[in-house]
Formats: C-alpha cells, structure tokens, sequence
C-alpha cells in the first residue's frame, strides 16, 4: 500500500469511526477465534501424536523376519528410508531368529509404495510387514486399501474449515454495511470514470488497514487463550489419575498457517461486498446511498403494530425492510445465547445426576481409594501393606476387597413373594426354570438343578477383618466359613433407576448357595464330570445371614443381581471351581478426618507412597476426585462459554456495523417520520422496539427450545423437575442476555443520539439524498 | 383572518467567519384561505422560511405564530405534535415511507395520534387526487406524480390550518407538475386550505393569489395578484 493510500484510509478511518469499530471488532472476533481452535486444535493433535509414540513407538513402518546386517544395510541404503532400527526387546530369538525393525521415512507419504520394495528387496513377502496406521493417520496418511481409515486430522481439518466459512458469513455483513456507508463516495467515483476493479482495490485496501490491527490483536490474544486453556488443562490432567497431560507448543508452520488461514477469512470476508459494491453503476450507487431500499414483499408487523402502536409497525417494518442485513446479527446472537443456555442447563442436569449417582450416594463410603490392577486380593493380604495401611495415621476404616461374578442356582420356593410378583419384569433369573436341564445335578446342593432357577450372582471378596466387622455390623454371627446375602433387588416396576426402592430377593429359608462359573462355556446342560474336568465346578456354600444393608463401598451393586460377600479365607477354598474374578481389587480407606481436603491429600501421599512396589496402582481420594470434576466441568464451561462469547461479539458487533452503518439512510427515514409529526420520544421509542426485537429474538427462541430440551432430559433422566429448578443457573444466563441486551441498547442508543443531534433540516435538505 | 404572523424573523447558521444570514428581519402575514407563492433564487432563504414555518427549524430571533400558537414557546415534542395537526409539510423528494402501503402513508399522521382516519374523507380525497386505486401499493411501485399525489392526500387528511409545499414539482415533468398545481389550487379553493408554496419555476408561481420574492434572506417583493 502506497503511503497516501495509507494516510487516505487512516483519514477515512478516523473519520467513520462509527463504522470503522464494528469492522474492527468483526476482524478481531474472526482472528481471536480461528487463532484459538487453530493453537488448541495443534496442540491436541501433537499430544495425540506424543501419546502414540510413547506408548506404541517412534515408528512409521516395521519389517519382521530373520534379518542379517547385510539385511539392515541393505535396507538403510534405500533411497526414503531415514532410519532402520531393531526395534527395543526384539533381540533374535533362539529359537526363530527373527527381528524386528523398525523404519522411519524421509517421505512417508511414500510408505505404502516404498515398504512392499522394501520386503521385496529382502526376499520377504508383504506379511513380514506393518504400519504405525494410527500414527500415520494423524499426518493424513493412509492405506489406500482401508477404507474406514482413522480421520481425527481430518475432522480438526474439517472442523476448522467450517469455522473459518461461518466466521466469513458472519463477519462479511460488518464489512459490507461499513462499505455501504461509503456508496455515495463510490458512486461518484464511478462516476468520474473508476472502473470496477479500481473500486475493488480501493475498499479491499481499506478493509487491509481497518483490519490488520485488531486481526494482530485477536491473532496474539487466541494464542494467549489457547495457552491459557491448555495450561489449564494440563494442571487438571496432571491431577486426574491416567489423564495425559499436553503441554503447550506452536509449531512456527501452524503459527504461520493460522495466520493465513485469518487473513485469507478476513480478505474473503471483505472481498464479498467489495465485489458488490464496485458493480453498481454510479446512479445505482447514488440512489443506493439515501434510502434503505426495501424492495418488494410485506413489510406489515400486525404483533409489533398490536403490542407498541405506530412506533411498533415502523419499527416492524424497518427491521423487515433490512432482514438481509440482521440476519447475522440475529443469527449470532441467537446461537450464542442458545448455545450458552443449553451448556449451562446440560451441565447443571449432569451435575445432579453425578451428584446423584456418585459423589452424594458414595459420600460415606470412601474417602481414599486405591485400584491396584492386575492383582488378587489373596496375594495382597498375605503381604505386608494392607496390615500398614491399617496402621497409617489418618486412617480410620480400612477394607480391600476384590470382585467376582458367578452363577447362582435357587429353589423356585425359595424366591420372595414380592420378587414373584414381578418377576415377569424384574430381570432377576437368567433363564426360565424348566431350560435348566432336569438331568443336571448340583453336587454339594440340597437340591438338584431340576425346578431350581439360576440368577446372577455378584459376588464382593472382602479381607476377613472386614468381613467378620462386617458380620457383626449386620447383626449375623462372625465366621469365615459362608457368605452373608444382601437380600434385595431393584424393583423397576414400582420404582425408577433414580429414585430405587427394593423388595427381597429370597424367602431367607435357605441355609446354603449353590453357586457354578458364570463362563458361558459351562451350561447347565454340561454334565458335571465335563464341568470338573475344564474347571468349571461348582460349589455349595453355606449362607451365615441376609441382610438388607450393603457394605458401605464405592461400588454400584449390581440392580438385578444375587449380591453376597465372601471373606477371603472362603474365596480362597471356591475360586479355583467358580472362578470369575475380576483382575483388579481396591482397598478402600475411610479417614479419621473426613472433611478435611489437607488430611484426605495426605493420606492419598501416604498410601501411594506405600503401594509404590505394587505395579498399576492408582490413587485418588474423595474430595479431590469431586475437585477435578468440578474444574473438569469448568474448563469445558470455560472453553464453550468462550466460544458462546466469542459468536455473541460477532453479533454484537453486526449490531453496531448495522446501526451505525445505516445511520444516513436513517437519518432520511427519520426526518421523514420528524416531517410528517414524530416526536422525538416516538423516534426513541420506535428505536427501542427495534432493539427489543433483536435483543428479543434470542431469548424467543431460547426458552422455549430450552425448556423443551431440558423437560425432555428430566423426564428421561427421573429427576426431579423442582431440582433443577433451584440449581438451573439463573444468573449466568441472565447475565449473558443481559449484556447482550445492553450491547443491543447502546448500539441504539448511540445511532438515535446521533440522529437526533444531526438537524432536522439538513437532512430535509440534503439533495442528495432524494 | 390572520392565520400565520412572521415579526422580524431571523435565522443566522454558523458562527464566526463562517456565519451565514439565510432569513433577515422578515415581517410576513398570511391569511386564512391564501395561496402563496414564495419565489426567489436558490440559497435566498425561501426553504429556511418554510421550515421555519413547518416547527422543523427554530428562528434566532423573531415570532412566528399561527393561528396562535407561539412557534418559538414550543419544545421539540410539541413542535412536532403542532406539525403532525396544524401543518401538513409536501416535499421535492415526497418523503413517503417505502416500507409502508399508500394508505398508511396518507393516514400516518393521524396514526402517530392514534387516531383512526375518516374513510370518507380519505375516498373523497384519493379520489380527488385521482390515486384511489394505488391504496395497496408501495410508494416505490408508484410514478413520480402518483407518489406526489400520495404525499398531498396525506398533508390534507388531518384538515392542517396550513399547507407548506417545498418545491413539490421539483422531481416532476411538465404534465405531472401541471397536474399537482391544479390539484394544489383545488384544495384551496373546494377546502379553503391555505397553501405556501416554494418554487422556482415562474409559471407555477403565477397560478398563486400572491407571490412573495425572496432575495438575501429579506422579502423583496410581495404582489398581490387577486
């Protein structure tokens, strides 16, 4: 741009800063955005990429055989090839001598042409071969002969393309209302013989200098808030158990791209009025610049004209008469407040219902929890650590247990009256009792198989300290010799998954269970020798009592299930016949000081620190878990909210490219409503209507869409309505639609002080506006 | 009957070096039923007058009245008011509203007062004015003359004490304006209406019962022609 170009349009800026702030904003707005997904967007996908190569290797191609050193030079001597390397612990073995080596290219999009030559090359044929697909897939490269191959690039890709075309639409409507208010100029420019392209470069270098400022200012401050929402993100994942932590980087490629792709938005934006514009003949231009010209159609608003009179009808009409021109306006102001409601109702709805179902109904059941995978619960209470868990201070209760699955076999008469009852919806049994084979017999049961039912067992393998405080807890007589039944089930009939109630599941006549493997691969219809012979024997366990109170765990007993628990030292004696254990077991710690965030950090330190030996450990303890859910919800609150926020500017900002932009067609109409007897109290109300109806507009198609939404989801979710009533966030959204009323108000409120400052009679006189 | 008195209006724009007299000490009387023409050349103050006249500009010095009523005593709203009920403003550029129909523009000024307008006086009128079958239409779906014709018939609903028409013929060919003079003088004469009416063609100047020459802000002539 040429220096008197560049004074010319600082001069024009200066001089229409009404129509040169709402450019600005739109530029900003469009920048900080795109700048945003683009710094996040990278920075997720080069997290993913750091995650796969940690966890599965630095690799792109791998070729496995019986390979020499000639081999491996043989390979390193390709062309594309970067690096070969025998891959960590694929030393050969005795026993085949082969290896595998892992490949790196210097063109990897090349891959799955060169490593078929490559095999070639060794006398291997193409099975000796594979490919990192999922590392790949994330520099967009993939075998041409998938064809559902892994697409996260592409939907990031996607995502942003989709950004950038809504930003175009939304922001070109700023560009091309500040330009229309320069249509006269334009038109004489034309007229003294400026050709279209020479109109073209004149308002594309003045969109240039309006928009590199606020584009710098937005592209600088995206980055900073990707910084920020990564950083805290990382914070969050760092305290989350197994969460990758990403941290932040911008690659100066990605940096340079995101910086493209806003000026190539803010151009595009900028170009589509410009192009307009410079088409219009210089008479066209001229009488473009005095009127709002409406066109043909229904300008009538019997609702507006009805609820505010007069005022309400020219307001209706006017807003009609520019539809074209608000549309962006109403369309940004309206996603972003639905958009913000909705998240927030959804984020309230999820928070109860976790409350619900977790933090509220598991509040007294732990306050430190360990998961150690991998591990039976019998090899951990023979070593030293549960006994020392018991001993640390700050610990009250401790309890480890582990869980299994097995099938149980009751008599028909031993089901309780009120399981009967329902039983025909209650799915308590797994099948009907005449499938069970009448030849069947259940050694060691008072019973044979015949006329008995089978139900699901769950079963809970306590340590026998905690199952003998347990026994007495429940008022049965302490012994490690049976199980004591949790004597319930979920009656989905007369009640909902939110709000349980429960009826007995047996008659509590029976003295002992018959309980077998619940593997699939033992029927009833095995004959029980076959079931010995494959481990899959079943045993009868005496019952010590029922009861209907459950351990208090952080576990979610199964609904329709038979629950018993078992001490150990019983577990010990059943498990090779049932079998059916889970991999994991978990100790669960009640503390002394159960609120105290500090002493629940500390105990969680000083379990870690004692479990350290035992490998796949994790710890996590209570408040902190509801701490990181809270910031979890908050960050997502925090990033939505933000864009919510970031689409509402965009709005606004149309908003004030409209009001301000039009402020000389409008003048001409309101001298003309002046001229014929308006008031100037009836200007500022037929303003007001104008401003209610698009700040209106929003909230019109919120609540009722809301309400919808949200009634919808209680009713499926059983909650109470009144709930969420008293936690629905009221005030962030009054908030979020209150300043965008305000922006609304302002907006109108400056163009109407500005018409009414301008004289009357100017206006009248104005030729050139007729 | 006086209907309209000016003493010694003046109206000065600007200040300064960039000071500019467009009315200078004018003494005007008019009255009730007259048809006046305001002739003088462009930039004289003719315009100024009339706005003067119409409560859309306030006079730095002088008293306007009609039919009473103080001009200068009056605040913004009740200008405005005054303007919608005693006077009805006919315009070059017609100042219609393109987003309403023909009938609502006529009737506007009667519903800025929430008044419903009187049919028959409304058929009489349009018909007068020959435009009773473009009710429905838009103002942009109507010729120069018709649109003219809208912004009459809407000056003449509400019965104003009087009629200012600024350059109404301005945007108009021989014919149309031949027809909008004529129109012009029948309300005069069918409805007694009195009419101020600014023009530079001559020819329409002499249909008037008197015409006043503006010259530098001051009336330089006044002929009386019946």
């Amino acid at each position: 741009m040429r220096r008197e170009d560049k004074v010319s349009v600082l001069e024009q800026m200066r001089n229409n800063r009404s129509y040169s702030i709402p450019v600005a904003a739109a530029a900003l707005t469009a920048a900080l955005m795109l700048s945003f997904l683009c710094s996040i967007f990278y920075c997720f996908w080069a997290g993913e990429v750091a995650n796969i190569v940690e966890e599965e290797g630095d690799w792109q191609g791998r070729i496995t055989g019986t390979l020499t050193e000639e081999d491996l030079a043989v390979l390193r001597s390709f062309g594309n090839v970067k690096s070969a390397v025998v891959s960590a612990g694929s030393e050969p073995s005795g026993r085949t001598g082969e290896i595998t080596v892992d490949i790196l290219l210097y063109h990897p999009r090349r891959i799955y042409g060169d490593m078929p030559l490559l095999a070639d090359k060794l006398g291997l044929t193409t099975q000796a071969i594979s490919y990192h697909t999922l590392l790949l897939s994330r520099y967009l490269i993939h075998d041409p002969a998938d064809k559902e191959p892994p697409r996260l690039l592409t939907v990031y890709l996607v995502i942003l393309t989709l950004a950038a075309l809504s930003l175009v639409l939304i922001i070109h409507n700023a560009f091309g209302v500040s330009m229309q208010a320069k249509v006269r100029q334009l038109g004489i420019l034309s007229g003294i013989g400026a050709t279209p392209r020479q109109i073209r470069v004149y308002l594309m270098k003045e969109a240039a200098a309006l928009c590199i400022a606020p584009a710098a200012v937005g592209y600088a401050a995206g980055v900073g808030l990707g910084a920020a929402v990564v950083s805290a993100m990382k914070r969050m994942a760092e305290r989350v158990t197994g969460a990758y932590a990403m941290d932040f980087t911008l690659h100066p490629a990605v940096a340079a791209a995101d910086a493209a792709l806003i000026v190539l938005t803010v151009a595009c934006s900028a170009w589509i009025p410009a192009r307009k514009l410079s088409r219009l003949t210089p008479l066209e231009a001229v009488r473009n610049a005095g009127e709002l010209h409406p066109g043909q159609g229904n300008f009538r608003s019997p609702v507006l004209a009805k609820l505010f009179g007069i005022e309400g009808e020219l307001a209706g009409s006017a807003l009609k008469a520019q539809k074209k021109s608000l549309r962006m306006s109403s369309l940004s102001l309206t996603l972003s407040f639905l958009g913000f409601t909705l998240m927030l109702c959804l984020f309230t709805l999820s928070q109860i219902s976790t409350r619900h179902t977790y933090f509220e109904r598991y509040q007294e059941a732990w306050d430190v929890m360990a998961t150690i995978g991998g591990t039976k619960l019998a090899d951990f209470a023979a070593a030293p650590e549960l006994e020392a868990c018991r001993s640390l201070a700050g610990a009250d209760n401790v309890a480890a247990y582990q869980k299994a699955t097995a099938a149980g076999l009751i008599p028909a008469e031993a089901v309780s009256e009120e399981l009967e009852a329902v039983s025909g919806e209650v799915e308590a049994f797994s099948e009907e009792p005449e499938e069970i084979s009448e030849e069947v017999e259940a050694p060691g049961s008072p019973e044979t198989a015949a006329g008995m039912r089978k139900v699901h067992t769950s079963l809970i393998v306590l340590d026998d300290e905690t199952f003998l405080a347990y026994c007495e807890s429940a008022g049965i007589t302490p012994g490690l010799d049976g199980a004591v039944i949790l004597n319930q089930v979920w009656d989905s009939v007369n009640s909902s998954f939110r709000y349980k109630s429960y009826i007995p599941f047996l008659k509590e006549t029976q003295e002992a269970i018959y309980l077998q493997s619940a593997d699939e691969r033992f029927p009833d219809s095995v004959s029980e020798g076959k079931r010995e012979a494959e481990g899959g024997k079943g045993v009868a366990i005496p019952i010590l009592g029922y009861t209907r109170e459950a351990l208090l765990l952080r576990e979610e007993y199964e609904d329709n299930a038979l629950v018993q628990f078992v001490p150990l030292s019983l577990w010990e004696t059943i498990e090779e016949a049932i079998g059916g254990a889970e991999d994991d077991m978990y100790i669960r710690i009640l503390a002394e000081d159960r609120e105290n965030p500090a002493a629940l950090d500390k105990l969680e330190e000083q379990v870690t620190k004692l479990l350290a030996g035992w490998q796949e450990a994790e710890v996590e303890n209570r408040i902190s878990e509801k701490e990181n859910n809270d910031d979890l919800i908050a960050g997502y609150q925090i990033i939505l909210g933000g864009l919510c926020g970031i689409l509402a500017l965009a709005g606004i900002a149309n908003v004030w490219a409209y009001t301000m932009g039009f402020l000389r067609q409008r003048r001409r109409e309101f001298a003309r409503y002046l001229s014929i007897g308006m008031t100037p109290d009836g200007l500022c109300r037929m303003f007001a209507v104008e401003a209610f109806v698009i700040a209106g507009r929003p909230l019109l198609i919120t609540l009722p869409l809301t309400t919808l939404i949200v009634a919808y989801m209680i009713k499926a979710s059983y909650l109470n309505p009144m709930e969420f009533v008293a936690e629905a966030p009221w005030l962030p959204v009054l908030g979020f639609y209150m300043i965008i009323v305000l922006c609304v108000a302002l907006a109108y409120g400056v163009s109407v002080s500005r018409i009414l400052r301008h004289p009357l009679t100017e206006t009248l006189r104005d030729d050139t506006m007729i | 009957m006086e209907l309209l008195q000016c003493e010694k209006v003046s109206k000065v724009y600007g200040s300064g070096s960039s000071q500019v007299t467009a009315l200078d000490g004018i003494d005007l009387t008019v009255n009730r039923g007259e048809f006046v023409a305001i002739v003088g050349a462009s930039g004289s103050g003719k315009s100024t007058l009339l706005h003067i006249l119409g409560t859309v500009e306030q006079p730095t010095e002088g008293r306007v009245t009609i039919e009473g009523t103080d001009l200068s005593a009056l605040n913004a709203a009740q200008a405005a008011v005054f303007r919608r009920r005693k006077v009805g403003l006919i315009y070059q550029s017609y100042n219609l509203i393109p987003t309403m129909t023909v009938e609502r523009n006529i009737c506007m000024p009667l519903l800025l007062d929430r008044k419903k307008p009187d049919r028959e006086r409304l058929e009489r009128i349009v018909t007068s004015l020959g435009i009773q079958d473009k009710l429905g239409a838009l103002p942009g779906q109507l010729s120069g003359g018709q649109q003219q014709r809208a912004a009459i018939a809407r000056s003449l609903l509400y019965c104003p004490a009087l009629l200012l028409a600024d350059e109404p013929t301005g945007n108009l060919d021989r014919k149309n304006s031949r027809e909008i003079v004529d129109m012009l003088k029948l309300s005069n004469r069918n409805y007694g209406q009195t009419i101020l009416l600014v023009t530079h063609d001559e020819k329409i100047a002499l249909e008037a019962d008197r015409i006043i020459t503006i010259a530098d802000g001051r009336i330089a002539a006044d002929e009386k022609r019946r």
